[in-house]
């Protein structure tokens, strides 16, 4: 079945992409690939596709990672059901929030923060990469949403990862602290539609405006927190430019950081856009990654790396 | 509050799951553990346990200290250190492993492991902990970890 897109989302998003618009809303509308991130805290990457192949899986390498499959598998199973899920051997994860901690390339004695960390698939992705060893404050607002990020972590074999539950904008304070942030931001959600429809149920101009301003206040807060020369990793899965080009652009003009040209491996991304609604951005905005969902069939999806000078 | 614990602490723990896993105390040495309430974490040495002040946890949540000073390994904790393991170990078939999955008591033939605490394994994995009495091992998995449809 066919889910009804308001007037005004394809409106906004036909001033982008032109003629490209039609096949915007064609993949907005496709069901999401699965795709599962070996976990290398527990298990050995070529071990789990051999066992999940001997059960008919069929895994297909996402070529921007280390250890993501696309996956099918035969009808009447589900990702969740098998031992290696149950052990921690993979997780279910969408194949473009394996970006971020990709880009983020923690050393292994590093101090992060991720600040808006359930339910934990990139501080999970993050420790991994850590092999386990530095630290990460793996931040949440919600008890409820912290019970999940525990809960996955510890499946996960994540040992160093302390949990706080604080408002991510009061960071603000922990002056030069961290190594790196990771501020993967709540936002309006466009770019998930394809996996939950739900998240169009609240769209509107005005909460993509709300999210907006939160956004900023938390990439003020992110800044103070990472020390000079430290990394910034920011993301949404939202398209709106209010809540991606907009937010790096204040973080640019507001406290002078640099946006990494960054170009993970046979990745279809655009460049950040320049002007929206009358706004113009700063040209450093344009060294940020806009993922359509028929760029490279996946969520919709937005990232920027960003240095402190 | 997490509080740190100390060299005579840290010993009382490795020597318990020497003594009934016989799992060697170099496998802790790169490791660190804390306390809070009734329940042990544990964290790489290398983490910074000063950067925030008031944490929701620390680690890995690693044993629980029950009544009369028993202390039980987490799930999570059993399938990371498992591996180490030398004794009471239930090596299950292919039919407990479905009855374990989904959370359902296991009976056992005789073996050599002892009453109390044993570490139930599948093949190479550790799943996780059992209570052993005679031949009965009751689950011990937690539900939310449980398969429905396995």
């Amino acid at each position: 079945m066919k889910h009804v897109i308001p007037r005004l989302f394809r409106e906004r998003y036909g001033k982008i992409l032109g003629k490209e618009k039609n096949i915007f809303i064609e993949y907005c509308q496709k069901p999401l690939r699965k795709s599962i991130r070996i976990n290398e805290l527990k298990a050995d990457v070529d071990d789990v596709i051999k066992r999940l192949s001997s059960y008919g899986w069929k895994l297909e390498k996402i070529p921007w990672t280390k250890a993501g499959y696309w996956v099918s598998y035969p009808e009447g199973e589900q990702v969740g059901n098998t031992l290696e899920h149950f052990m921690g051997y993979y997780y279910v994860q969408e194949a473009a929030s394996m970006i971020p901690p990709i880009l983020l390339d923690p050393d292994e004695s590093d101090k992060i923060l991720d600040m808006a960390a359930a339910p934990g698939s990139k501080t999970s992705q993050l420790a991994d990469t850590m092999k386990n060893n530095g630290t990460i404050i793996a931040n949440d607002v919600s008890i409820e949403r912290i019970k999940v990020l525990r809960f996955n972590l510890e499946k996960l074999g994540v040992m160093n990862t302390i949990i706080s539950r604080m408002d991510g904008r009061s960071f603000s304070r922990f002056e030069n602290k961290f190594d790196a942030v990771m501020l993967d931001a709540p936002c309006s959600s466009e770019g998930i539609i394809r996996k939950d429809w739900k998240a169009l149920s609240k769209w509107s101009i005005r909460f993509i405006m709300g999210m907006s301003y939160l956004q900023k206040q938390l990439i003020s807060a992110a800044v103070s927190a990472t020390k000079k020369g430290g990394v910034i990793v920011y993301s949404t899965c939202t398209l709106a430019p209010e809540e991606n080009e907009e937010v790096i652009d204040y973080a640019v003009k507001n406290f002078g950081l640099k946006v990494e040209k960054v170009r993970p491996k046979a990745l279809k991304f655009r460049k950040g856009i320049r002007e929206w609604k009358g706004k113009k951005y700063d040209k450093e905005v344009e060294n940020a990654l806009r993922i359509w969902p028929h760029d490279n069939d996946t969520e919709g999806f937005f990232v920027a790396k960003l240095r402190k000078v | 509050m997490f509080k740190k614990l100390n060299e005579i602490e840290i010993s009382g723990i490795i020597k318990y799951l020497d003594k009934r896993f016989g799992i060697d105390s170099s496998v802790f040495n790169k490791f660190k553990f804390f306390i809070s309430g009734k329940k042990i974490w544990i964290t790489p040495k290398s983490l910074d346990e000063n950067l925030v002040k008031r944490e929701e946890s620390v680690g890995l949540m690693f044993m629980r200290i029950e009544k009369n000073e028993r202390i039980k390994l987490s799930t999570n904790a059993a399938q990371i250190f498992g591996r180490y393991a030398t004794k009471n170990v239930v090596e299950l078939n292919n039919q407990q492993l479905y009855e374990a999955l989904r959370g359902l008591d296991i009976t056992v033939d005789e073996d050599s492991t002892e009453d109390g605490y044993v570490l139930l394994k599948y093949q190479n994995d550790v799943l996780g902990i059992g209570q052993k009495r005679g031949s009965f091992v009751k689950n011990m998995i937690p539900k939310a970890r449980r398969i429905k449809k396995f």
